[in-house]
């Protein structure tokens, strides 16, 4: 069962990546990836590898932009940033999730009260 | 949408720069590792165990680079692109076989491309008008002689008359005249047409106005039509003088239109309506012939009516035939007429079936061609695929599938048909050009132009493909069904060769016995050409010059004014220097056409051929005179009519008498006999002797229209003389076309030249090809069995004995192959009998000789793998393990 939980839908990665990069500016994979673990505090396991996928799908959207720079420790890291479209993107994704999360958790308490 | 289109894009890009972002990527994750575990030894870890976590949180590396590429990229376009440079990775390491291969199949389908492109062009391709479909040409036939006629002008009214399954019926005819206009005066073709002309075929005028009806009448005539190559919408307005008489020019007609008949060599330039003919024509006139059943001269083309199929006009348009036949028994007893599909009929009905015979002929040449390049093909990459089952065994083991090391193999031959396919077209262009150019190589004068368009491009690309997929697939198929082990333990050369050898066999067979079929008819037809080249005349060649000038219509005044200066001219021509004498003629040598006639005695009649020629004539050409004499200045238009015959048509009138002295008719006109010559084959190389009746030129209604010449020495080197000379005197009917005898004889020959150089040359090319084939099979063959053949030899086998088994092999195979070649040339001559002319198509030398050549290449080519396996030092041989 823990496996299946740690199974996140695409979607959903996606919507984090292009959240996490928004609210902290441009970022190296891993440190996508530490931000995702640190906020879904251990519900949400992550393989840290499928980070790039995802990274990579949003790159050839254009949602997001890479280039190659210094991390804080003065390593070389390939740093990511949102772009306008990837930020139209989160807007309208976010809208769309909280409506669908809504009607879920409607019907989840509706399910429940039977 | 636009995302996905992005992202589409930047997966395609990806594709291609698949390694720089595979090392990018690389770089990242080491990135990413290294700061795991910077992470995992600031949180109290052993360096080891830090490095070890670190792996496992971001997970395999492999796998993630495979996902990683899967998600950037498009795997499908990925692994193509893989086959595809690997597979050009592996065309370049050989390049010996690439160019082979593309030279093979470059010939191979350039030349069925040529050939298709000639015989789209002159059967298939429809005509460039609007529905070409509905078009249909109308050719009165005679039931008794079972040939082909034009129509007389009153068989044309009736049929437009009757018929109600053409919407428009239109009659013409097409005449070389003397056209001046502007500061032009030249000869150039004329269409006379009826005034539906032009409407019938809906083609509408660049400018001015197309014939109409009423055009077309004595009265009305005097309006032309003129070709845009010619002339411009300015001209509309302008005077034309054709034949002298005055035109109105009132529409220019658009370039594109060549005419709808294909074998009257050049395009038409000046239209006038049909009834004018009797204007520029004045012996027209006399003859009455618009109203002469028996004067054919006219062509007829129609547009049907919409949804009228071609035989529902044929049982028309034969019912009216019979009806003219029933009320004018006299002429038309036997006529009937035929209809065809314009587009079908694009030349004169009876010459459809030389033309298609000739064609087919060059299209089974090509098609053997194109099948010898596949077995070759085919030989090539089953060589390659066998040379590389250890590489292949590797993939296998490595856990390739068969089907991609099938689909590597067809990406290989796929790649191959790309420059194949370029190379075919050079060929194609430069051999479709040659087609239709060379004189004569049809033995008539068909306007083709040789282009090679979208069709002839779609069925080149076409043939590429499929030969290289198709000859491709049998060796991918058979080199991968192979088992792993065994081909893994081979080194290079101890492969037992197991079903291959059968192919390889059959394969070589099949190149021998087409190279055997190819250089039977190359050699056929060249044989035919030497015999062409030596065969008694009955005429001397050499020496003579021909040139030919217009005449003006018989009977006008312009062609009394060249009579007269003709007179004095000849005899002068005769003195230049350098000449020996000088005559006219109405038909220079091997010209092929004939002018038939009646011929009447008291107890006879027969047709002939009919040559009108000038005083010496004989003398100058050269065919001997056995009694009489030959026409001279005196037998002008006054004097009483005399006529000269051959040999035959004297044996034939007259078996065992004197000819001379007697009275024969000709046309209904009595001649008197006055001289015997000798036969011979002027008009025609191939004809045996023929009944040939020659009448004085100055006696005769049309006049000659070629001045012959016969010199001493070169005789093209004094056409310029000659020209100065008489241009000077009769400018208006200036000399053209300076040809020698011996010009003339080899564009006779040149349907036979033609195909014995194709022949030739295919064939030379498939002896190559099929001693190569040999050469590298018995090379391989020896090669793979070094050690075998060292271990037979240590055990004291001679190498005699060696030799002769790599040798027997190889004439087995080139025995079987010549054998079958003989059959099949055999069975297929009997097609080329009517094209080979002089020797019988089943001439044994010809057969003979070239077996022997085919057998000796493939002995030359077995010799030297044989040579070499006899020198194999058993020592070597075995310690080379």
């Amino acid at each position: 069962m823990a496996e299946r939980r740690s199974e996140i839908l695409q979607g959903t990665l996606d919507l984090m990546v292009l959240k996490t990069l928004d609210a902290m500016g441009p970022l190296h994979g891993y440190g996508i990836a530490k931000r995702i673990e640190q906020v879904g505090r251990e519900a949400l396991r992550v393989n840290q590898g499928t980070i790039y996928l995802c990274l990579v799908r949003l790159v050839n959207r254009r949602w997001i932009s890479a280039a190659w720079g210094t991390s804080e420790n003065n390593r070389k890291a390939k740093f990511y940033s949102i772009t306008h479209a990837g930020r139209k993107q989160l807007i309208a994704e976010a809208a769309n999730w909280e409506r669908v999360s809504g009607v879920i958790g409607r019907l989840l308490r509706l399910e429940s009260g039977l | 949408m636009w995302t996905l289109f992005q992202e589409l894009a930047s997966r395609i890009a990806a594709c291609f720069r698949r390694r720089g972002l595979d090392s990018d990527f690389d770089r990242e994750l080491e990135s990413h590792l290294a700061m795991l575990e910077e992470d995992g030894i600031r949180r109290g870890m052993a360096p080891h165990q830090a490095r070890r976590a670190a792996r496992l949180t971001l997970g395999g590396a492999a796998q993630l680079r495979e996902a990683h590429r899967t998600t950037r990229g498009l795997p499908f376009l990925d692994s193509l692109l893989q086959d595809v440079h690997y597979a050009l990775r592996s065309l370049r390491k050989t390049p010996a076989f690439t160019a082979a291969a593309v030279l093979t199949l470059g010939i191979g389908i350039g030349a069925n491309t040529a050939i298709f492109s000639t015989i789209d062009e002159a059967l298939f391709r429809p005509l460039d008008f609007p529905r070409p479909e509905q078009l249909a040409d109308v050719f009165a036939f005679n039931k008794a002689s079972r040939t082909f006629l034009s129509s007389s002008y009153p068989d044309y009214e009736d049929l437009r008359a009757r018929t109600t399954t053409f919407q428009r019926l239109s009659a013409f005819v097409r005449m070389p005249l003397s056209v001046a206009w502007g500061d032009r005066d030249e000869r150039l073709p004329v269409e006379a047409v009826t005034g539906n002309f032009f409407s019938m075929l809906e083609l509408p005028p660049v400018a001015g106005r197309a014939f109409r009806d009423d055009d077309d009448s004595i009265a009305g005539g005097r309006v032309a039509m003129v070709s845009e190559e010619i002339a411009d919408a300015g001209s509309i307005g302008g005077k034309i003088l054709v034949e002298d008489e005055p035109f109105t020019i009132i529409g220019i007609v658009p370039k594109r239109y060549h005419g709808t008949n294909l074998n009257w060599g050049q395009p038409p330039q000046v239209w006038i309506p049909l009834q004018a003919t009797a204007i520029v024509h004045p012996r027209f006139r006399a003859l009455d012939i618009f109203h002469q059943r028996a004067m054919q001269w006219l062509l007829v083309t129609g547009r049907l009516e919409p949804g009228v199929s071609v035989a529902r006009a044929q049982a028309e348009i034969q019912t009216i035939a019979a009806g003219i036949a029933q009320s004018a028994p006299a002429t038309n007893r036997d006529i009937s007429e035929i209809v065809f599909s314009a587009s079908r009929a694009k030349f004169w009905p009876a010459y459809r079936t030389s033309i298609t015979r000739s064609l087919t002929v060059f299209a089974v040449a090509a098609g053997l061609v194109l099948l010898l390049t596949c077995a070759n093909l085919s030989n090539l990459l089953l060589n390659r695929a066998v040379g590389r089952r250890r590489e292949f065994a590797i993939r296998l083991s490595l856990g390739a599938g068969r089907g991609r090391l099938v689909r590597q193999l067809l990406t290989e031959s796929l790649l191959l048909a790309l420059p194949s396919c370029a190379a075919a077209l050079a060929i194609a262009y430069g051999l479709g050009g040659i087609l239709a150019r060379f004189p004569n190589a049809w033995g008539l004068p068909l306007a083709l132009d040789g282009s090679v368009e979208n069709r002839v491009l779609c069925f080149c690309m076409a043939l590429s493909v499929a030969t290289t997929v198709l000859f491709g697939l049998a060796p991918a198929l058979q080199t991968t069904r192979i088992a792993v082990l065994p081909a893994l333990k081979e080194s290079g050369n101890t492969v037992s060769g197991g079903g291959h050898d059968g192919l390889r066999n059959l394969l070589l067979v099949l190149q021998v016995a087409f190279s055997m079929i190819l250089l039977v008819g190359g050699g056929l037809f060249g044989r035919s050409v030497m015999r062409g080249w030596s065969i008694d005349l009955g005429f001397r060649t050499e020496g003579l010059l021909t040139a030919g000038f217009s005449a003006p219509p018989p009977g006008s005044a312009a062609a009394e004014r060249l009579r007269s200066a003709q007179r004095g001219l000849i005899e002068r021509l005769g003195a230049l220097p350098g000449v020996e004498s000088a005559t006219l003629a109405s038909d220079p040598p091997q010209n092929q056409l004939h002018s038939r006639t009646q011929i009447q005695t008291i107890d006879a009649a027969i047709t002939a051929d009919r040559h009108s020629v000038g005083p010496g004539f004989f003398h100058t050409v050269g065919i001997g005179l056995l009694s009489g004499r030959e026409f001279n200045a005196r037998d002008d238009a006054a004097a009483p009519k005399v006529a000269i015959v051959n040999q035959t048509l004297a044996a034939r009138l007259w078996p065992g008498a004197n000819p001379l002295g007697r009275s024969i008719a000709v046309q209904k006109v009595a001649m008197q006999v006055v001289g015997v010559v000798r036969d011979s084959r002027y008009g025609s190389v191939w004809d045996e002797p023929r009944f040939d009746l020659y009448v004085a030129d100055s006696q005769a209604g049309a006049p000659a229209s070629y001045l012959i010449v016969r010199t001493r020495g070169n005789p093209a080197g004094l056409a310029s003389t000659v020209a100065k000379e008489w241009n000077g005197h009769v400018p208006r009917s200036p000399l053209a076309d300076f040809r020698t005898a011996d010009e003339l004889l080899s564009v006779a020959l040149a349907p036979q030249r033609l195909a014995a150089a194709v022949f030739g040359a295919f064939g030379l090319m498939a002896i190559v090809l099929a001693s190569v084939g040999i050469y590298s099979v018995m090379a391989y063959a020896v090669a793979r069995r070094t050690r075998e053949i060292g271990i037979r030899m240590a055990m004291g086998a001679k190498p005699a004995m060696v030799v002769r088994q790599i040798l027997g092999r190889s004439m087995a195979v080139a025995g079987a192959g010549v054998a079958a070649g003989i059959s099949i040339s055999a069975l297929l001559a009997r097609f080329v009998a009517p094209q080979v002319k002089g020797i019988s198509v089943y001439d044994g030398g010809t057969f003979a000789s070239v077996a022997a050549l085919v057998g000796t290449v493939a002995f030359l080519a077995a010799a030297i793998p044989a040579r070499r396996a006899a020198r194999i030092d058993p020592q070597a041989a075995l310690r080379a393990e």
